[in-house]
């Protein structure tokens, strides 16, 4: 018996061993299936409901560990929804978002953008998932000859030469040389580069290590990558203090900063920290609490924006959902709004109009940024600094590239 | 060389250590008891976290009276648990049954957790605040040294209950000879119970340890694991070679992030192939001869 029960239990250590060696998953338990797309169709009272939509698809989270992503970028989906309907829709029809649920894996993540990209009168499809998914499904929206606008920052992409594929944030490319020069104001000459191993963290990670390498005096003094399932970060932590580092640069997706955020606390590091945008999301912020609280970073997004569009679009948004909007409702909200202006420049909902004319979208003020073709299909022109302090982002100064 | 390195990740180690420890403890009386393998145990782990937050965060509970609480619910669970998963089974003529109905059990665990606490993952906060400052840089959570300090204790008590009381002798007893156990007298239904109940209890409180490490969610059920590896590595079906071999496994993960932090659980289960070519029944197994 002993031994079939240890031949039963090899046989399942090595294939779980060899599913580690194939690479990082999500979550190496969760196989969601994504939702069945659901239309709302709901409209204002300014557009009459015979016209045919304009229609629009959006691939997020709305299962899983992950689906407070989803929530906030849908919320900030429907509330542009409902303003642009309410004010008359897009070229006088009213503007209808199809949901795709990406679920936990990446394969599921590119089921639902094929389903999205695939789906009858879709005229542009936004995503907010990570680079590495978005990575994936590009060549598909290459294919299809359908718009494809990431809520993502890796520069990698850019230089792929997708021409449907849109980035409506700063590059990771602009972003980390300002990260570093807020670095250096922090008294860092010697910082530690705590970064996740996927595209996005690589490629920043990168950019941050030639921007430290660019800085007179300036070294990196220990680069860890770790797997963007790790959630233990002590041993990397203390591996950083035991390596005369004078700060952390931390670059992790919404959980993990999180956790690195609780554990730094939990170790009393009293070093100058500062994070990727996602270590001023809401997300992070609700979950690591008041560990949160001192660290500096780089965001996309601020409840504190000083722009009118900005400043609008947190009052609208704290009266819709009753709380303030992250980073994945702003991109879900500005997106709509770009489309919009690409089609009404464009004249029509067709593709290939609207791709062309977002390559010439100048000066268009959004709530997180202004959009301007930058030549390289990135559309965002500005980043804010900020630290967290009693839970919030508090704006320390705003980056342009 | 950076002793203060070394130091700080070698207790790191040992309090991962533990508890994989507690998690094979709880899976080698299992399978002492009743020869089954629980692929359950990971999400037992995971719902002694949910529980512990349920009772701390949720119904404000103080550590105490938590304690009390979530070790009876601990103690129901598994006695339900050994009722819905082993007992109706336990005269399969097929081996594999129980195991695929532990593997039910585990997919039906995480879908009520997810049911219950939805799928986002909650955070528990520390048991105990604050860091040992040795020297300089030299500091250590208190957190790891509650861990280490818990799962000794509760690795003694097995190994007390096993050993020295006549309780864990019957339990042994009935484990080895269910029909000559039962003609002195020992109710086996009981004393199969009973390791349900104490296995459940093991890794419920380990779920409740590593909770404030990390974020309470469903991935806690691959704890397993390295609970399984360090089974292995130790020898099947052996207690104090689960506890050495689990000790074994977080030591090695710990060190291993010194080399690469992507692939930490690759080394650990290399070294466990390595362990299984060398010695295939670890370091305390023995050698069984199948009887004919």
């Amino acid at each position: 018996m002993k031994r079939r029960i240890l031949s039963v239990l090899v046989m399942v250590i090595v294939l779980v061993m060899l599913l580690v060696a194939c690479g990082d998953k999500k979550d190496p338990v969760t196989t969601e299936k994504p939702d069945t797309p659901s239309t709302d169709s709901s409209s204002g009272g300014e557009v009459k409901p015979s016209v045919e939509p304009i229609r629009v698809g959006v691939v997020t989270t709305l299962s899983g560990s992950n689906s407070g992503h989803g929530e906030y970028a849908k919320e900030g989906a429907e509330l542009a929804k409902k303003q642009i309907n309410e004010a008359g829709g897009i070229l006088g029809r009213p503007l209808e978002i199809i949901y795709e649920d990406n679920g936990e894996t990446e394969q599921s993540y590119v089921n639902a953008a094929v389903k999205a990209l695939s789906s009858d009168d879709v005229c542009a499809v936004y995503s907010n998932g990570y680079s590495s998914q978005i990575e994936l499904v590009l060549p598909q929206a290459q294919k299809y000859g359908i718009p494809y606008i990431g809520g993502n920052s890796s520069h990698a992409l850019l230089e792929k030469d997708y021409t449907y594929y849109w980035m409506l944030r700063l590059s990771d490319r602009y972003v980390s040389p300002a990260m570093v020069n807020a670095c250096v104001e922090l008294g860092m000459k010697n910082p530690a580069i705590l970064h996740v191993t996927d595209s996005y963290g690589v490629g920043m990670a990168d950019y941050v290590e030639q921007a430290i390498g660019e800085i007179e005096g300036m070294t990196v003094a220990a680069r860890i990558g770790v797997g963007d399932n790790e959630q233990q970060f002590s041993p990397y932590l203390t591996q950083i203090m035991n390596s005369d580092a004078d700060g952390i640069i931390a670059i992790q997706h919404q959980d993990q900063a999180a956790l690195v955020m609780m554990q730094v606390d939990a170790m009393a590091i009293d070093l100058p920290l500062m994070g990727c945008s996602q270590y001023a999301s809401a997300l992070a912020i609700d979950t690591a609490g008041e560990t949160a609280n001192g660290w500096y970073s780089l965001a996309d997004w601020t409840v504190q924006t000083n722009t009118e569009t900005g400043k609008a679009f947190v009052d609208a948004y704290r009266a819709a959902y009753n709380r303030d909007p992250d980073m994945q409702s702003v991109t879900a909200y500005d997106s709509m709004y770009l489309l919009k202006d690409a089609i009404e420049r464009a004249g029509s909902d067709d593709p290939d109009a609207i791709n062309k004319v977002l390559g010439e979208t100048k000066d268009l003020p959004g709530a997180m940024t202004t959009y301007t073709f930058q030549g390289d299909n990135s559309l965002g022109t500005t980043i804010f600094l900020v630290q967290t302090e009693n839970l919030q982002g508090t704006l320390k100064g705003l980056v342009t590239r | 060389m950076n002793i203060g390195l070394y130091l700080q990740l070698l207790v790191i180690g040992l309090s991962m250590g533990m508890i994989y420890a507690i998690l094979a403890m709880g899976i080698v009386l299992l399978v002492r008891a009743v020869g089954v393998l629980n692929f359950a145990q990971g999400e037992l782990f995971m719902l002694g976290a949910y529980v512990c937050y349920a009772l701390t965060v949720q119904l404000h509970m103080p550590i105490y009276v938590m304690l009390i609480v979530a070790l009876l619910i601990f103690v129901l669970f598994g006695t339900l648990f050994m009722f819905a998963v082993y007992w109706p089974l336990r005269n399969s003529k097929w081996p594999a049954t129980i195991i695929i109905s532990t593997l039910g059990a585990s997919v039906v665990l995480k879908e009520v957790v997810k049911l219950i606490w939805g799928s986002v993952p909650v955070v528990q906060p520390p048991i105990i605040k604050g860091v040992l400052v040795l020297w300089g840089n030299v500091r250590i959570e208190y957190q790891y040294l509650f861990i280490i300090g818990i799962g000794s204790l509760l690795i003694t008590a097995v190994f007390l209950l096993f050993d020295k009381l006549f309780l864990g002798r019957a339990m042994q007893a009935a484990a080895q000879d269910s029909y000559a156990a039962q003609l002195l007298g020992i109710p086996t239904i009981v004393t199969t119970a009973l390791t349900y109940i104490i296995s459940a209890s093991l890794v419920g409180v380990g779920g409740w340890l590593v909770s404030p490490l990390f974020l309470v969610s469903t991935s806690l059920g691959s704890f397993l694991l390295k609970g399984f590896a360090g089974m292995v590595i130790g020898g099947l079906g052996d207690v104090k070679g689960a506890v050495i071999g689990s000790l074994l496994v977080g030591v090695i993960e710990s060190f291993a992030t010194l080399f690469t932090a992507t692939y930490k659980d690759a080394v650990v289960f290399s070294v466990l192939i390595i362990v299984l070519i060398v010695r295939p029944t670890g370091f305390f197994g023995q050698k069984i001869s199948e009887k004919v």
